[in-house]
């Protein structure tokens, strides 16, 4: 165990960043991380290579392989796509805006990607902002969630969470909007993506208040604002007062379960290239695909983690393959499972048990 | 809370040479829109009471040891701006502008300027010099004829609605103020600007063709509505009293009161002597003396070159007193009768 920072340091990488307990999606720092991880995958080392290495090197490989597969890139689908060009469009449409800015909600049920697709958006985003105009001193995108039972303060102090902004206990709600506000307006912050939005119950008061303090962000922040929830549209998020003047300002794009059509199969040829197995026969996943959407409902999200989990179980069991049998033992989550037929997954997830 | 724990603010002014850990956290502070006095309350140290530098060095995201560093540093010694005369006031606008429209604490502004505070306070307490005052409508001066006013108006204005009589002299609305009213203080001049401004407003009224008898005896003696004669004397015109003569109006037309056209004559052509201090005119007296005016007719006792002489109408007095003779002999018996 020893050894094995001698191996990181002999060039195999870091086996486990986020060490650090403020890398997450919804701090400027984990932003950035995403922002600047290219998910490179690892070579694969030749299989004489590979059975010569020794025990410490070959677990700082497996290590690097886990942390890979743990990833595994994204995939660009249809609704990904139609996610990062329509909120580009936006922005540039935004860019000179006075108010009333246009935005996007991404809605669908889980599982589908939207977290996904918005980020990639802001990562994209961010990305032309920065070849635009290199340099420290922008933050071209906010990412924020609602938290469950949000209040605006709670909603303010996401922001200022996002941005570092320290937050006393006793810190009152305007001083944080303003300190949010001002630096956003300072760092040129111009893509602001709010995640979980179904948080927030336009039917009660805190819920309706959280609209409110959003709105008067988007008045204040010359950003395009991106919201992505679960079923949105079924959640009364466009009715009422405040539902209709969101339903007139924000384009809606539906995330959706995959059909069990071409685009099923070229998501999972996509993802099982990516997959960086000794043992693995490509094409194998590709054949499972009417499995793989009875398993998964056509949630890529399922479908990530299924294959994700099953890539783990490989390597760390050094069957280096994936196999029908083996994503037959791994448990997915409870919506996919609900979605699928009861049949072998649950006789296996049983015997799993 | 612990150094660990504390996230870099997003944006990180660098520590300059001369700044202390309250000046660095107020730049800080400044900069990511937090006010100082929450910034301080963030960073302190509850076991000192002071500002952690390890917390402070973690929210500016330095190592501490180039925090310690920049504190310890002298202050390059700056060159502080001053400005006089009309550069000082320009500054000073300046700063009150800013501190009207962003209202910044004197601190704010005092770093934002390089200046002292005191010098920030001298621009905000110096009043900008005081807008012109604006002028508002303006109001006539009070005049003596004030009071009087409302009663030459309704002079004027009764004149105006009956065509029919001659419209007052302001002469006569002199005397008619003074006799009535007892006004002191007033000349024929302020009677005359205010009436004539009031009658430009309105359509004189025209000559009327003849007084009727009856409307002189509704009215005092002095205000009697003059003859056309005595019109044409008053109004100073030596042409219509010669046409007046001319179709057969008595040279002799007598008021009441025993003013005849000869006698009028003479006080009018004083008066417009006094009035409007140009010479002494005499040709009404002359024409109508010409045309058979009596120029000894006596009035109280008083023959009219007596009374030109008193008036100080020399002229008048020295043509009458040169006609007499004459006409004397032309007319002796006329004389007698009226004599007796």
């Amino acid at each position: 165990m020893v050894n094995t920072g001698e191996a990181v340091a002999a060039g195999h990488g870091p086996a486990v960043t986020g060490s650090d307990p403020h890398r997450h999606l919804t701090t400027l720092e984990g932003w950035r991380d995403f922002i600047h991880a290219a998910p490179a995958p690892p070579a694969l080392l030749p299989g004489g290579k590979y059975a010569a290495l020794d025990e410490d090197a070959r677990r700082a490989y497996d290590d690097e392989r886990l942390d890979y597969h743990t990833r595994l890139g994204v995939v660009a689908t249809s609704t990904l796509r139609k996610v990062v060009t329509t909120g580009r469009r936006l922005t540039l449409l935004n860019r000179h805006a006075i108010s009333a800015r246009q935005g996007l909600i991404l809605s669908g049920p889980a599982g589908t990607g939207k977290t996904t697709a918005i980020a990639q958006f802001g990562k994209t985003h961010e990305a032309i902002d920065r070849d635009r105009h290199p340099g420290p001193d922008r933050i071209p995108v906010i990412y924020a969630t609602v938290p469950p039972a949000a209040t605006p303060r709670m909603l303010a102090m996401e922001f200022a969470r996002f941005l570092g902004l320290p937050v006393l206990p006793r810190a009152n709600m305007t001083d944080i909007i303003e300190a949010v506000c001002g630096v956003a307006v300072d760092m040129r912050v111009s893509a602001v993506l709010v995640d979980e939005i179904h948080n927030m119950q336009l039917a009660t008061r805190s819920g309706a208040e959280v609209s409110d303090t959003l709105k008067y962000f988007s008045e204040r922040l010359p950003a395009t604002f991106v919201y992505a929830g679960i079923d949105l549209e079924h959640q009364g998020l466009f009715t009422g007062i405040r539902g209709r003047q969101i339903a007139g300002r924000f384009t809606l794009i539906p995330a959706v379960a995959f059909p069990l059509a071409g685009e099923w199969q070229s998501v999972i040829l996509t993802l099982e290239d990516a997959l960086r197995l000794h043992q693995h026969q490509p094409g194998t996943l590709a054949s499972l695909d009417k499995y793989l959407h009875q398993r998964t409902g056509g949630m890529i999200g399922s479908l990530s983690h299924l294959i994700r989990g099953a890539a783990i179980e490989a390597i760390l069991t050094g069957t280096e393959r994936i196999t029908r049998k083996q994503l037959e033992t791994l448990d997915i989550d409870h919506a996919a499972q609900q979605s699928s037929a009861p049949g072998p997954a649950a006789r296996h997830r049983a015997s799993a048990l | 809370m612990t150094a660990a724990a504390v996230r870099p603010l997003p944006i990180r002014p660098r520590p300059a040479a001369g700044d202390t850990p309250a000046t660095y956290i107020r730049r800080l502070a400044r900069a990511n829109h937090l006010r100082p006095a929450y910034l301080n309350r963030y960073l302190r140290d509850d076991a000192t009471g002071q500002p952690s530098i390890d917390m402070l060095a973690a929210l500016a995201a330095r190592p501490a040891s180039s925090l310690m560093h920049a504190f310890s540093q002298e202050a390059p010694t700056r060159r502080r701006r001053y400005f006089t005369g009309s550069r000082r006031q320009e500054l000073f606008e300046a700063i009150r502008r800013d501190a009207g429209t962003s209202h910044r604490s004197v601190r704010a502004l005092a770093d934002d300027y390089g200046l002292h505070r005191r010098v920030i306070r001298q621009a905000l307490a110096a009043q900008p010099p005081r807008p012109r005052k604006p002028r508002g409508p303006s109001r006539p001066r009070p005049s003596r004829l004030d009071p009087y006013t409302v009663i030459i108006d309704a002079i004027l204005d009764e004149d105006l609605r009956d065509p029919r009589r001659p419209a007052r002299t302001i002469r006569q609305i002199l005397d008619h103020l003074i006799t009535e009213h007892n006004a002191t203080g007033i000349s024929y001049a302020m009677v005359a600007r205010y009436a004539v401004s009031k009658r430009s407003l309105r359509p004189r009224p025209h000559k009327p063709a003849a007084a009727s008898p009856d409307t002189a005896e509704i009215r005092p003696a002095h205000q009697a509505a003059w003859s056309p004669g005595h019109q044409a004397i008053e109004q100073h015109d030596l042409l219509q009293l010669r046409e007046l003569l001319d179709v057969g109006n008595d040279a002799e037309d007598e008021t009441q009161d025993g003013l005849t056209l000869l006698r009028h004559a003479v006080h009018r052509e004083h008066t417009a002597h006094v009035e409007h201090g140009g010479p002494l005119h005499v040709g009404m007296t002359v024409l109508l003396l010409a045309r058979g005016a009596d120029p000894h007719h006596l009035r109280d006792g008083t023959s009219i070159e007596t009374e030109a002489e008193i008036l100080g109408h020399w002229l008048a007095a020295e043509v009458i007193r040169a006609w007499k003779p004459a006409n004397t002999e032309q007319d002796p018996g006329e004389r007698a009768g009226r004599i007796q």
